[in-house]
């Protein structure tokens, strides 16, 4: 066990040391993703979750609320109709709806009496992270609001005027303690001290009081399309990071063979099998650092939020696994690096036209589509757009995640099998 | 130590071992020395388990080199340089150490001490690649004996090194064998055998012609010596086994403007067993 890793990080190192191949291995995947991700219509969209604001009556209060909505920094918001809202929420174009529906104005002007102003959030119950955050927006948003509404002299005459005349819907116990709350308000912020927000005054706020009260409502996404052009284009971008590494590899290991380090690593008390394995293991950690790095760099910088993380590290583990098979099946094809490189470009270009990684698999013709399924990169391609943007379940997932293991499994064997067979 | 009995071995339709036997004994330096293509390197492949007799037996320190527990006592310094030109020296050396199982404070003293050894201490952090020639052939013998092997196999080790660099080597090759270490020598340099072999073999096409120590061979196929004499501006040759006596009886005769004694050299026997004729 510790020589494979010895072995492992010793080529590792290798490749950290070589400018070229380090290029190729992570830049260039990275320049491919980001070059095409602008030439597909990424360009330069941002990673704030894109939401719909439908507005269902006409009032100051609503309309208030719906500009500020408009404002945040931290949604991509455009106002729509209800039903254009909800046709892009099911197309898993936008990842939800925000609607202010009848009564929303009507209720904002009644703070301390009958229910909180309601609002309905539309969007895929699988989004329960950008409900938790769209939900805290709009509680803050709620909230500053109330403070906008008493803190504005005219304003908050009018809310009190309201208030106060609602005072008979309120409990008759507790009727006298909010006229005198109206009041004593009233009086407060009228002095100029009072005119600007405190944190105290937030954290006094009343136990169980809520400015807003927000309701879900399902929408589930019928068919998922990839959220910007980048989504595509660094699941192509991936594509070359594992090619990157397979041909530094295939090179590194073609290079052991001919100056002589395979033979001093022979004479050593390891099997060829444990050497092999720990060419494999360093092979299918750059490979997986490589996915992992442009996964990030997708989602922080251009907006690719994967739709699982879990089903896309399963997709970056089965691909790093194929491509590292087939890594070592192309190693022991050549006996030069150049005979060697040749041939892993020559079984790779057509792999890649056939299987997604230069035309998407989404725009292929039918019979293209047939031809593709004969190529392990069509099922790395699937398997991680899968878990980016098409929304695969577990049991969607098992295919190409089966195909591409087994792909790994086989063409790792037999170059094994052919690398040891080889004449020292 | 070593004993190889009736080795055959075939790559394709050349025949690269062909009968070969050998004996080496503890703690000396034996030299295998032969024409490209005579089948040393082959022997060495035998000798570190790589490669696997079509026929005979090959046993090494009491075993099967196949087994990797007894392909630890052994250490090889390949033909080619056998090192990574990105790692730095101590770098290369760690790694060969760990694949022999080294670990820990015994790591850091058996690296420590080949670099010491082959005098590389100084430039230890230093990329291999930007080495020397002489010097990465030093690191290249450092990382066969890092381990600190019972048998060095040096597979032709001063190939394309300059003077200073090799003289270096035979001194590390010399303080090895009074270590009590044993040392399989191939090299097609005759000087090399001369001064460091206690005995050596010539081979070729793949079998033993002769074995012997470096003056047993030249009794036995060296030829005489030859007294070389000029006078009265001729130059005679006279090969006799007694040169002081042959240079007195003709001093008898008449004066001699000068004279010298051409002794035999390994490069005749080597000439004599092995042919003129070119080889690959």
């Amino acid at each position: 066990m510790h020589a494979w890793f010895a072995l492992a990080a010793k080529d590792i190192r290798l490749l950290l040391r070589n400018r070229g191949a380090l290029f190729f291995t992570v830049g260039w995947p990275m320049l491919v993703a980001i070059f095409f991700g602008l030439i597909f219509g990424g360009g330069g969209g941002s990673s704030r979750p894109k939401v719909a604001l439908v507005v269902q009556e006409q009032h100051a209060a609503t309309e208030r609320f719906a500009q500020s909505v408009l404002k945040l920094d931290t949604l991509e918001v455009e106002r729509l109709d209800a039903a254009k809202a909800e046709e892009q929420v099911r197309q898993g174009k936008r990842s939800a709806a925000i609607v202010l529906p009848e009564g929303f104005g009507e209720r904002s002007a009644r703070t301390f009496s009958g229910d909180p102003p309601q609002i309905e959030l539309w969007l895929d119950p699988s989004r329960k992270a950008e409900r938790a955050m769209i939900e805290g927006m709009l509680m803050k948003l709620g909230g500053e609001a109330m403070f906008s509404a008493i803190s504005d002299p005219s304003a908050r005459q009018q809310w009190l005027a309201t208030s106060r005349g609602d005072l008979d819907r309120v409990d008759p116990a507790s009727r006298q303690q909010f006229s005198d709350f109206y009041d004593a308000l009233d009086a407060m912020m009228a002095t100029p001290q009072a005119s600007a927000p405190t944190t105290q005054g937030d954290a006094g706020a009343g136990a169980g009081f809520t400015p807003l009260a927000v309701t879900a409502r399902e929408i589930t996404v019928a068919k998922r399309g990839p959220s910007n052009g980048f989504a595509i284009s660094f699941t192509q971008g991936m594509f070359w990071a594992l090619m990157g590494a397979l041909m530094s590899f295939v090179t590194s290991l073609v290079l052991e063979r001919m100056q002589g380090t395979w033979n001093r690593l022979r004479s050593a008390p390891l099997t060829a099998g444990s050497i092999l394995l720990g060419k494999a293991l360093a092979c299918f950690a750059v490979m997986l650092t490589s996915l992992l790095l442009m996964s990030a760099v997708g989602a922080l910088v251009f907006g690719v939020v994967p739709h699982s993380l879990p089903k896309l590290l399963l997709a970056f583990i089965a691909a790093a696994i194929a491509f590292t098979g087939l890594m070592m099946l192309l190693a022991s094809i050549g006996r030069s690096v150049q005979s060697a490189s040749g041939a892993a470009w020559a079984v790779m270009m057509p792999l890649a036209m056939v299987g997604g990684a230069m035309i998407p698999l989404f725009v292929m013709p039918p019979w293209m589509l047939q031809l593709s399924n004969l190529s392990p990169v069509k099922w790395a391609v699937l398997g991680i757009e899968g878990a980016i943007w098409r929304g695969f379940s577990f049991a969607e997932m098992a295919t190409p995640v089966a195909i591409l293991l087994a792909t790994g499994v086989l063409c790792g064997g037999l170059g094994a099998w052919r690398i040891t067979r080889q004449p020292a | 130590m070593i004993r190889i009995d009736s080795v055959r071995k075939q790559f394709g339709s050349t025949v690269a071992l062909d009968g070969l036997s050998l004996d080496v004994r503890p703690g000396e330096i034996f030299g295998l020395l032969g024409p490209n293509g005579a089948g040393k390197s082959t022997t060495m492949a035998l000798l570190t388990g790589l490669q696997t007799p079509d026929a005979g037996t090959v046993s090494v320190l009491g075993g099967d080199p196949r087994n990797p527990a007894l392909r630890a006592r052994i250490g090889l310094t390949p033909q080619s340089l056998a090192l990574y030109e990105q790692l730095s020296g101590r770098e290369n050396l760690d790694f060969f150490a760990r694949m022999f199982g080294l670990r820990g404070e015994r790591l850091k003293q058996r690296v420590d001490a080949a670099l010491d050894f082959v005098q590389l201490a100084d430039r230890q952090h230093d990329r291999a690649g930007g080495y020397s020639g002489g010097m990465q052939r030093r690191l290249n013998l450092a990382a066969a004996i890092v381990h600190e092997p019972e048998l060095i196999l040096l597979d032709e080790p001063t190939a394309g090194v300059d003077p200073q660099s090799r003289n270096a080597l035979f001194d590390n090759v010399l303080a090895l064998k009074s270590a009590g270490r044993t040392i399989v020598y191939t090299t097609h340099y005759m000087e090399e055998v001369e001064r460091l072999c206690d005995r050596v073999a010539i081979v070729d096409r793949g079998r033993v012609l002769a074995v012997d120590s470096v003056p047993g061979l030249l009794r036995t196929y060296g030829g005489v010596p030859v007294l070389v004499i000029e006078r009265g501006g001729r130059i005679e040759r006279i090969e006799t086994n007694d040169p002081l006596r042959a240079l007195n009886e003709i001093a008898a005769v008449g004066p001699i403007d000068t004279f010298h004694v051409e002794r035999p050299r390994l490069e005749q026997v080597f000439l004599h067993l092995t042919g003129r004729s070119l080889r690959d």
